[in-house]
């Protein structure tokens, strides 16, 4: 059985407007999926290092070893936009950027950023691709803004359980939460010997080794 | 409290009918039979909030909670990388007859936007990426008496490939039936409650800047999957919200605009009792 671990961010204290609904969409997502649950911080206990290498960007505090790349599948839900994503709570600075961030390395291979604007299209791969997959699988998020809802981690949930690919679980789980201004978008690698398209998660079929060398990217988009 | 500007707004009802939503009674036979108009083979299985008919090409899903069905091409090895664009006269009418067969009947519905899903492929950090486009996307929006359908449950899509076959589609639906009219809440009450959102807590004029440039009433329809007995008049704020962290966040946000008579709406949902038998 697969790890997972969640983090939210409801209460911004004045940093950026309140979220109300990360906390249940995140926990719909932890208290749904067949796994096992490693980690659930949330508000002024979700940290922007637990997302960050160590010794990389400025602060060079990260921490990611011991929590987001430490288990299989990882789903932040809070406010984000085209190079990072934002915490309440001023641990180091609040922001983790994609300059601070080396995924898969250690274990982590999927990841949902349940944030706005995080996969805007333009530029896509050299602030989330290329530096950024060290043998992650995906980046599942947003091209565009996302609302503040409850339901979208308990269907990315259920239809994992049920057995349906990675990327299908993501696209189906936006298209049934968004309304069609919204675009859903993800970002995978790929490298000799490996076949990230056709993951699922652990147990539920394929899972591919990890593409910890990339040799190619792809990034998909479209209306929810 | 924070300073947000909201647009002139007029012309709004004072009173509209609530719309009770009956659960769907989806059976396997039913389900089979949307699956046998959709060419998709084998059998109908329960998968909890779906029932679910798939063969190797295709897959059709019913929601359990709605009268929502959503049909899918499978059998792929990885996305589609095809040169070209795809008609888009073409892909209108290849949805236009998918929405025809398979849109809810009588329904108010027209193409709210066309959009091209694509691939992006990148080889390298010094190359440029290539772009193929998948499908070109038909999005659909309902309307019920003049109102629109908003939130994530109440809409149709189709997505058509470059031989203008359908890829995937989905219709998004909950069967209504109006009840009493309910009383609209006037927008500037409306306003007034959003000031008093819990986004805006703690934020204070100088730190941060907000403004509402769309504000409308429709009625809200919930995901697909959930449960939901009434499609209630809701009022949608659009709008930027500006903090130093957070330099533009577009939200999107839904306040009651009507106060729903609950007990009324479940009395209306109670099903038909069956006589008694009596012995003659």
């Amino acid at each position: 059985m697969g790890t997972i671990g969640i983090e939210w961010v409801k209460e911004y204290h004045g940093l950026a407007g309140n979220l109300t609904n990360t906390k249940p969409q995140a926990e719909g997502f932890y208290n749904t999926l067949s796994a096992t649950k490693r980690f659930n911080w949330g508000d002024d206990l979700a940290w922007d290092q637990d997302f960050e290498q160590s010794g990389v960007g400025s602060p060079s505090s990260g921490t990611d070893t011991t929590w987001a790349d430490d288990v299989d599948f990882v789903f932040f839900s809070g406010h984000g936009s085209a190079d990072r994503f934002y915490f309440g709570r001023k641990i180091d600075d609040a922001v983790a950027k994609n300059t601070e961030i080396r995924w898969g390395d250690r274990q982590l291979e999927w990841i949902t950023l349940d944030a706005c604007n995080v996969l805007e299209r333009d530029g896509v791969f050299d602030r989330w691709g290329w530096p950024v997959f060290r043998g992650l699988h995906y980046i599942l998020g947003f091209h565009t803004t996302t609302s503040d809802e409850a339901n979208r981690g308990r269907a990315l949930a259920q239809y994992l359980n049920a057995g349906w690919s990675v990327r299908e679980a993501w696209i189906k789980a936006a298209q049934d939460t968004e309304d069609s201004d919204v675009w859903w978008a993800y970002l995978r690698a790929d490298a000799d010997g490996t076949d990230t398209y056709n993951d699922h998660w652990w147990g539920e079929g394929h899972v591919s080794p990890d593409p910890d060398d990339p040799t190619i990217l792809f990034y998909a988009r479209a209306t929810c | 409290m924070l300073t947000i500007e909201f647009p002139k707004i007029a012309g709004l009802p004072t009173a509209v009918p609530v719309l009770t939503t009956p659960p769907p009674a989806w059976t396997a036979r039913a389900v089979a039979e949307l699956a046998r108009r959709a060419n998709v083979g084998g059998d109908v299985a329960d998968r909890g909030a779906w029932l679910v008919a798939a063969d190797d090409e295709a897959t059709l899903e019913v929601f359990q909670a709605s009268h929502s069905l959503r049909y899918m091409r499978r059998g792929e090895r990885g996305e589609p990388r095809r040169e070209g664009v795809i008609d888009e006269a073409r892909a209108r009418e290849a949805a236009d007859a998918w929405v025809h067969a398979f849109g809810p009947d009588g329904a108010q519905y027209a193409v709210h936007s066309v959009a091209e899903a694509e691939v992006l492929v990148s080889r390298g950090r010094d190359r440029a990426p290539e772009r193929f486009v998948t499908d070109l996307q038909v999005n659909f929006r309902f309307d019920i008496g003049g109102l629109p359908l908003i939130g994530p449950g109440a809409k149709m899509q189709v997505s058509v490939g470059h031989e203008g076959e359908v890829r995937g589609a989905y219709r998004f639906w909950r069967e209504h039936r109006p009840m009493k009219e309910a009383r609209i809440a006037p927008a500037e009450q409306a306003c007034e409650h959003f000031r008093r959102h819990p986004m805006f807590a703690r934020l204070k004029d100088g730190a941060a800047k907000a403004h509402v440039h769309s504000l409308r009433l429709g009625y809200f329809a919930e995901p697909p999957t959930e449960a939901q007995h009434v499609l209630l008049p809701t009022y949608e704020f659009r709008g930027v919200l500006a903090t130093e962290l957070h330099p533009h966040y577009e939200f999107v946000t839904y306040l009651p605009a009507a106060t729903p008579d609950h007990a009324a709406i479940k009395e209306t949902l109670r099903p038909v009792r069956r006589p008694d038998v009596v012995a003659i």
